[in-house]
C-alpha cells in the first residue's frame, strides 16, 4: 500500500513502464572497484519481488561485492541503484537493514557465546519503538512488545524446525544448524529482501536438501524476495526462477536457469577458456 | 564439570582460597571481616560497570580518577547540602561516561587508548584544582552513608548487591542486555540487524562511569575525605577480577555473578595477604602472577578435555 503511493508521487520523474512495478531493486550500470582493482565492471539488472534469485560465478567473479553493494556495505563508483522504485543514495548497512534488507554471510556471522533464542531475537533489535528505560522496567507497552517480539521469534524457531536447540550457545552448534540460525536471524527481521551469501557451503548433501526446502518454504510462505550466492550448481538450478551469471566482476548471462546452462560464455568460465 | 561448581573451585579457586585463609590467625574476626566487606562492597560496584563494558568489547581505565573526581566534588558541594553532593557526584560520572562513550562508539577510537587520554587529563583537572590536597568535610549525615549499618551489614555492601542484582537482571533477562552481549561478540553482525550500536556503546560507558562515581563517593562518605590520588591502580585490580571471574578482553563473555566471585576472591587474597604481613610490592606481583597462572591453568584444562 505504501509502496504504490511512493511510486504514484514519483511518476511525473518516473520513466519506468507499469511492468517495471514487479522490480524490487534494479542496478543500472554499475561498476565497483578497490584503488584500481574492477571488483565489477558496468553490471545491469534486477530482482523482481517475489522471486528467488540466483548470482553464481567462478571464484573472485564478484558475487560477494555484489551483495555488499546491494546491501550498502559498498557504494559504487559508478550507476544508480534503485529500490523500491526510488533512486537510492548512499547509506550505511543497517539503513539498508531497516529498509528491508536482511543478509547471512559465507563465514557465519553469529553472536557465538549467546542462545540460539537470543540471537534470533537480536534480529528483532529494529522492531523495537520503545525506549530503554520502558524495556528495563518492562511493563506495559514495553512488555507488550516484547511479548510480540517473542512470538514472531518463536513462529521462525518452529518454522526452521531448531526448538531443540533454542536454548544452546550457539558457538556449539555443528555448522549446518548455525548457518539456520543465522537465516533465522535474519528472517526476524521480516525482510522484503533476503540476500544469502553461500547458504550451502560447507554442508552435507542431507543439510543441502534441508536448507533448499526452507529457502523455497520463506520464498512460499512469507513472500519474501531472495538473492543467493551459490557454488552448488544442483541446488541453483533447482531452486531459482532466474540466474545472473558473473565472470572476472562482468555480466556474461542473465536468465531462466535453463538459457543460462546451455549459454556457451557460462561453459567456458567454468570450464576455463583462455581470456 | 557444572559451570558454577568450575567458577568456585577452579576459575577462580575462590573456596579453596577460604579453606586455607581460615587458618590465618585473625581472618574470621568480626574486625576483618567487616573491613573485607567494606573493600567488596566498593570494588564490587566498580566491578559490575567495567564488566558490563567488557561484554561489549571495550574497556574503561579511567574508573579509578572518576572516582577521585567524584569523592572531591562530593566532599567540595557537601557545605551545601546532601542534595548539592549527590547531584555534583551523579554529573561527574554521566559526563566522564559520556566523553569516554563519544570517543570510543562516534569517533571510533580505542577503548584503551580513548581511556588512557581522558584518565590522564582527568586526573591532570583533579590535581590541578584540589592543589594535590585531600579536601576534608565532616557532616554526622554523610559520614553515615559510607559507615551506616543496617542489621550489622554496612551499607555500601547493600548498595552494591542491589546493584548487581538489577544489572544482573537486565543484563539476563532484558532486551538491552541482549544487546550488550550481541555488540561485544560481534559488532558488525549486530549493525546489520540493525542494532543502534553506537548509542548502546555509550550508554554501557555511561553506566560505567556513574558507578564509579557512586564507588567514589561512597569512599569519600566513609572517610569524609575527598581525596584526589585514589585510584589510581583501581582499573587494573577490578580488570583482573572481572578476567577471573569469566569475561574477556575481546567480548561477548562474562557475568555479573562471575565478576563477584572475582572480587571476592582478589579482595580476600589482598586481604589475607595483609594479615600476613606481606608488603603492598609483593602482593601486586603475586596478583600479577596468580592471573597468569589462573589463565594458563584455563587453556590448560579446556585442551585436555578435548583430548
Amino acid at each position: 500500500m505504501n509502496m504504490h503511493s511512493s511510486v504514484n508521487s514519483t511518476t511525473a520523474f518516473d520513466t519506468s513502464s507499469q511492468s517495471d512495478q514487479d522490480v524490487l531493486i534494479s542496478l543500472d550500470h554499475v561498476s565497483l572497484s578497490f584503488g584500481g582493482v574492477k571488483a565489477i565492471s558496468d553490471i545491469s539488472f534486477n530482482i523482481k519481488k517475489g522471486e528467488i534469485r540466483a548470482i553464481i560465478g567462478p571464484n573472485g567473479a564478484g558475487k560477494t561485492s555484489m551483495l555488499n553493494v546491494i546491501n550498502g556495505f559498498y557504494h559504487p563508483q559508478e550507476g544508480t541503484i534503485t529500490w523500491r522504485g526510488k533512486v537510492r543514495r548512499k547509506m550505511k548497512p543497517y539503513e539498508a537493514a531497516s529498509n528491508g534488507i536482511a543478509r547471512t554471510f559465507q563465514n557465519v556471522a553469529l553472536f557465538k557465546g549467546m542462545s540460539t533464542l537470543d540471537n534470533i531475537m537480536t534480529g528483532r533489535g529494529l522492531k523495537m519503538k520503545t525506549n530503554f528505560f520502558w524495556q528495563c522496567l518492562r511493563v506495559g507497552p514495553a512488555l507488550k512488545e516484547e511479548i510480540a517480539n517473542r512470538e514472531k521469534v518463536e513462529e521462525i524457531i518452529e518454522f526452521l524446525e531448531i526448538q531443540h536447540i533454542r536454548r544452546t550457545p550457539v558457538g556449539r552448534l555443528p555448522y549446518g544448524l548455525q548457518k539456520r540460525v543465522e537465516l533465522a536471524r535474519a528472517l526476524a527481521m521480516e525482510p522484503e529482501l533476503l540476500l544469502l551469501d553461500e547458504p550451502m557451503a560447507g554442508m552435507n548433501i542431507e543439510e543441502k536438501t534441508d536448507m533448499s526446502r526452507f529457502i523455497l518454504d520463506v520464498n512460499d510462505q512469507y513472500g519474501t524476495t531472495i538473492a543467493l550466492i551459490e557454488h552448488d550448481m544442483g541446488v541453483v538450478m533447482d531452486l531459482s526462477d532466474r540466474v545472473v551469471v558473473l565472470d572476472y566482476g562482468r555480466k556474461i548471462a542473465d536468465g531462466a536457469p535453463k538459457e543460462v546452462q546451455s549459454s556457451q560464455a557460462v561453459i567456458d568460465a567454468y570450464l576455463g577458456v583462455s581470456h | 564439570m557444572h559451570p558454577v561448581v568450575k567458577r568456585l573451585f577452579i576459575h577462580p579457586p575462590v573456596i579453596p582460597l577460604l579453606i586455607v585463609v581460615s587458618f590465618i590467625d585473625g581472618f574470621w574476626t568480626q574486625g576483618n571481616i567487616s573491613n573485607l566487606a567494606g573493600q567488596i562492597s566498593l570494588d564490587g560496584i566498580l566491578v559490575s560497570g567495567l564488566v558490563i563494558v567488557m561484554i561489549a568489547a571495550g574497556f574503561d581505565l579511567s574508573i579509578g580518577v572518576v572516582m577521585a573526581v567524584s569523592g572531591v566534588v562530593a566532599i567540595a558541594l557537601a557545605p551545601y547540602g546532601l542534595g548539592w553532593a549527590i547531584v555534583g557526584s551523579t554529573m561527574t560520572g554521566l559526563i566522564a561516561g559520556f566523553l569516554n562513550g563519544t570517543l570510543i562508539a562516534r569517533f571510533k577510537i580505542n577503548p584503551f587508548i580513548a581511556s588512557f587520554a581522558t584518565m590522564i587529563m582527568m586526573r591532570g583537572a583533579v590535581l590541578y584544582f584540589t592543589d594535590t590536597r585531600p579536601t576534608v568535610y565532616f557532616d554526622p549525615l554523610i559520614n553515615s552513608i559510607g559507615r551506616g549499618k543496617i542489621l550489622g551489614i554496612p551499607f555500601p555492601f547493600l548498595i552494591m548487591l542491589f546493584v548487581m542484582v538489577v544489572l544482573h537482571v537486565l543484563l539476563t533477562t532484558r532486551a538491552w542486555g541482549r544487546h550488550v552481549y550481541a555488540i561485544g561478540s560481534d559488532d558488525q553482525a549486530a549493525r546489520l540487524a540493525g542494532l543502534s550500536v553506537s548509542r548502546i556503546r555509550v550508554q554501557v560507558y555511561i553506566l560505567c562511569s556513574s558507578l564509579a562515581a557512586l564507588t567514589g563517593a561512597l569512599l569519600a562518605s566513609k572517610l569524609a575525605t575527598g581525596s584526589p590520588i585514589v585510584g589510581a591502580s583501581t582499573a587494573l585490580f577490578i580488570a583482573a577480577a572481572a578476567l577471573l571471574g569469566g569475561a574477556t578482553l575481546q567480548g561477548g563473555k562474562g557475568s555479573l555473578p562471575g565478576a563477584f566471585v572475582g572480587v571476592l576472591f582478589i579482595s580476600t587474597l589482598v586481604n589475607a595477604m595483609n594479615l600476613l604481613v606481606i608488603p603492598a610490592y609483593y602482593q601486586r606481583i603475586s596478583i600479577g602472577l596468580l592471573l597468569i597462572f589462573l589463565v594458563v591453568l584455563d587453556g590448560a584444562i579446556k585442551r585436555w578435555r578435548l583430548k
